[in-house]
C-alpha cells in the first residue's frame, strides 16, 4: 500500500473594500466572488471596515458569494463595517445573524490556519 | 413648509450617488454636522430609486425626486414615467431563508415613517416621509 501525504496550506483569500458597495459595485464584487470559485478558493474573507455605504445590491452579492462558498464546503466570512451608515443594511434585513461577522480580519481568519 | 427642492437624475447606478449629497443640502444641520437622519434617508431614497431602475424602465430615462421639509419630517416624492409597480407582487424576504434579492423593499419600509404608491396617468409616484429630529 502507498500512502502518499503532503502538508496543504489552506488558502483563505482576503478582499479589502472601500468607500461604496451599491448596486453600481456590486457587478464586479459578484464576479470576484466567480473567479475565486472558480479557481476552487471557497474560504474568502471580505474586510468591509472602510465601507461607508452599502446598499442591498452589495448586500446580494455578499449573500450570493456566501451561499456559493458554503455550497462547495467553504464560507465567505465578513470583518463588520466600522460606520453606522454601512452596517445598517444589514441589521435592517437581518443578515449581521446569518453571515459570520468578525470585528477584524484575524478574527475572521481564525479557525482556517 | 419651506419650498420644494428637486433632483432629476439620469436613470443609472452612477447617478444615484447624487442624492446623498443632495440630501446634505435639504437636510437641516445643527453647527455645521450633517443631520444625524441622513445615513437612513439617503439608504433608503436610494433603495427607492434603485427599484425605479430596475423595475420601471423610466421610458424618459430620467428619475424625478421632489422634497418637502418642515420642523420635523422631510416628505420625498419620486416620479418615473415607468412600467406600473405591482406593489402587493413584490415577495416579503423570508430571513429563514436568504435570498439573494429583494430586500430593498423591506429596508424602505423600515425606514420611512410612512410610504405609499400611486399610478397616475403614465407615472409612478412614491411618496416616503421621514422624521428628522
Amino acid at each position: 500500500m502507498d500512502i502518499l501525504t503532503g502538508t496543504h496550506e489552506i488558502q483563505v483569500e482576503v478582499i479589502t473594500l472601500k468607500g461604496r458597495l451599491d448596486a453600481l459595485e456590486a457587478r464586479g464584487l459578484r464576479d470576484l466572488f466567480d473567479a475565486h470559485l472558480a479557481g476552487g478558493r471557497n474560504r474568502i474573507v471580505v474586510d468591509l471596515q472602510a465601507l461607508d455605504f452599502v446598499d442591498s445590491a452589495g448586500l446580494a452579492a455578499l449573500v450570493k458569494g456566501m451561499k456559493e462558498c458554503r455550497a462547495s464546503g467553504g464560507d465567505l466570512r465578513l470583518v463588520a463595517p466600522t460606520t453606522k451608515d454601512a452596517m445598517r443594511v444589514f441589521e435592517l434585513t437581518r443578515f449581521d445573524r446569518v453571515f459570520n461577522m468578525a470585528a477584524d480580519p484575524e478574527t475572521a481568519l481564525a479557525g482556517w490556519s | 413648509m419651506n419650498p420644494p427642492t428637486t433632483l432629476t437624475l439620469d436613470a443609472d447606478f452612477l447617478s444615484l450617488r447624487q442624492i446623498g449629497p443632495w440630501l446634505h443640502t435639504v437636510l437641516p444641520s445643527e453647527d455645521g454636522e450633517p443631520n444625524p437622519a441622513h445615513g437612513s434617508i439617503e439608504l433608503a431614497i436610494h433603495e427607492l430609486a434603485t427599484n425605479s431602475i430596475d423595475h420601471a424602465n423610466p421610458d424618459d430615462g430620467k428619475l424625478h425626486l421632489t422634497a418637502h421639509i418642515n420642523d420635523s419630517e422631510l416628505q420625498i416624492e419620486l416620479r418615473d414615467r415607468g412600467d406600473f409597480c405591482e406593489v402587493e407582487a413584490i415577495p416579503v424576504p423570508d430571513p429563514e431563508n436568504p435570498q439573494v434579492r429583494g430586500y430593498g423593499m423591506m429596508i424602505i419600509e423600515q425606514l420611512a415613517s410612512s410610504l405609499t404608491y400611486e399610478r397616475i396617468d403614465d407615472l409612478n409616484v412614491w411618496t416616503a416621509t421621514f422624521p428628522t429630529t
